[in-house]
């Protein structure tokens, strides 16, 4: 632009602007900040939903109960862990009949420890081997090749059907996934009005700018500054609004679903400031300058 | 030399706003618009300020035809035009000193040249003693001779007026009147007043172009009835 007119006074414009325009650029913010939220919030409880359900379909674990501990059973079955790629041969483990005895007494509580002293002669517990799986899909397949083998007298494995699980957790992501498309795209919908909005009630001044020979451009810089610092402004807030939810109510909720470790509000936090300030950059570009074409095409 | 060469306008709705313009406007001239509400006038100031463009025919100012004009060249065209409207179109929250100044911003005057000049504009329209006011402290009036300030602020060689004592005390669309007259003969600034006021037209005795059903019925010097 021809023009002395520094990029300082840019910004000391869009700054007025947003002060003179005090009642809608509060509103924008809110606006803003109530969309990030609720897109944010939900993408979070989605995720530790996701993650809860990882966690239970990926308890791995085949149990086999032996009725006979003797050296050609354990043999039978250490060559079908030793041959099967879809079991995890590192972290299997044998437990004999009397660590097994151990352990449940060890579980009780020091109370119980006398119980070893009389059980231990007559053992109602049987050797178990826990079995890792590398692909929980193939579960069904390998509890056959266990129980296969004689001596095993049972193959424990989940109580939820596998494959089942499976499809659910696929039905929930892709679901889940759809949603948050929708409320970020109702997001855009509703920013995008606000925007229009502050535009439409500043279309005398835009109009009176271009009757003094103000260029297009010239026009719409301060505008696009003021969106972005609105942007900016809702993304701080947003940021902070959305750590005290999460902190007291979604992992407060979560927390009374059994045993499941929820993320960490710090495993949100680097992925929310990205998004947030791109979400607001491009607001404030973009929501600035597709209003406005109206009003300058005169 | 402002210069109408055959401008048709037909809007897109079908309406034929004007047809067969002819007009020649010198520098330094002060020109009434007149003619009844519907006629053409302000299709005209539109075609003049690039609002909109005629359909045929061509308007030539300063050598330069306005339908060559890209839309980038505008903003620069329209800062050789200085804007009077009936309704003031002052930024009500912006001082008489702003608003005037926001003019000079708005083409890249530095600050140093904007302190300069506007109190000299206020003092040219009387208003110094209201530079700190804002439009809604002012009268009809003051508001128009603000407006009128604003559009001196880029040293325009054409000033247009869009029926610029439609909205003020009939006493005082006199002085209004009076401030453009002066204009127009001290600073050698093309003038073209659009108006409905018969009285002030026959008063200040100015040449008067009437335009009827889109087209000029009259042109000459003197007042509203002898170009009706």
């Amino acid at each position: 632009m021809r023009n002395n007119y520094g990029s300082s006074n840019f910004l000391s414009d869009a700054f007025e602007n947003i002060r003179l325009n005090k009642l809608l650029s509060t509103a924008t913010v809110f606006i803003f900040v109530a969309c990030f939220i609720v897109t944010t919030s939900f993408s979070m409880l989605i995720l530790n939903i996701n993650r809860l359900v990882d966690e239970i379909a990926n308890n791995n674990e085949i149990v086999l109960f032996l009725d006979d501990d003797s050296e050609e059973t354990l043999d039978n079955i250490n060559e079908i862990i030793a041959s099967n790629s879809f079991i995890d041969r590192n972290n299997c483990q044998y437990i004999t009949a009397d660590e097994g005895l151990k352990n449940l007494i060890e579980a009780l509580g020091p109370e119980y420890s006398q119980l070893y002293d009389e059980f231990k002669n007559d053992n109602p517990i049987r050797a178990s081997y826990e079995i890792k799986l590398n692909d929980i899909s193939y579960t069904d397949d390998i509890a056959l090749l266990f129980r296969n083998i004689d001596g095993v007298g049972e193959v424990r494995t989940q109580q939820i059907r596998i494959d089942e699980f499976i499809n659910i957790k696929n039905v929930i992501s892709l679901l889940s996934l759809w949603l948050i498309i929708i409320l970020i795209i109702v997001s855009i919908f509703i920013i995008s009005n606000t925007i229009k909005m502050t535009i439409y009630a500043r279309k005398t001044e835009i109009n009176i700018m271009k009757f003094v020979g103000a260029t297009d451009a010239f026009i719409r810089i301060p505008y696009i500054i003021e969106g972005i610092i609105l942007g900016l402004i809702a993304s701080v807030v947003a940021f902070f609004a959305q750590w005290l939810i999460y902190e007291t109510l979604i992992l407060n909720g979560l927390s009374k679903l059994a045993v499941f470790t929820p993320y960490d509000f710090a495993y949100f936090a680097p992925a929310m400031i990205i998004l947030y300030v791109i979400a607001a950059v491009l607001f404030g570009v973009f929501g600035s300058l597709l209003p406005m074409r109206k009003y300058l095409n005169v | 030399m402002i210069e109408f060469c055959n401008v048709e306008k037909q809007y897109s709705t079908g309406v034929l706003a004007l047809y067969d313009i002819n007009l020649k406007i010198k520098d330094g001239e002060f020109v009434f618009i007149v003619g009844a509400s519907g006629a053409g006038k302000s299709t005209l100031i539109k075609l003049l300020m690039c609002e909109e463009h005629p359909t045929s025919g061509k308007i030539v100012i300063d050598g330069i035809d306005l339908s060559q004009l890209r839309h980038k060249d505008i903003p620069i065209y329209r800062r050789q035009l200085g804007i009077v409207f009936q309704d003031f179109r002052l930024l009500p929250n912006k001082t008489v000193f702003e608003n005037v100044a926001f003019a000079m911003r708005v083409t890249g005057k530095s600050n140093k040249e904007i302190r300069q000049k506007v109190p000299k504009l206020l003092n040219m329209v009387d208003l110094a003693h209201r530079a700190k006011n804002y439009p809604n402290q002012l009268s009809g009036g003051e508001m128009q001779r603000v407006a009128l300030a604003r559009a001196l602020a880029n040293n325009p060689k054409v000033i247009i007026a869009d029926e610029p004592t439609g909205n003020i005390d009939p006493s005082l669309s006199h002085e209004i009147m009076s401030l453009l007259a002066g204009i127009s003969k001290r600073g050698n600034i093309t003038v073209i007043v659009v108006t409905h006021e018969k009285e002030l037209v026959d008063k200040f005795n100015k040449r008067v172009v009437y335009i009827s059903d889109g087209t000029v019925a009259a042109d000459h010097e003197g007042g509203y009835s002898d170009a009706q």
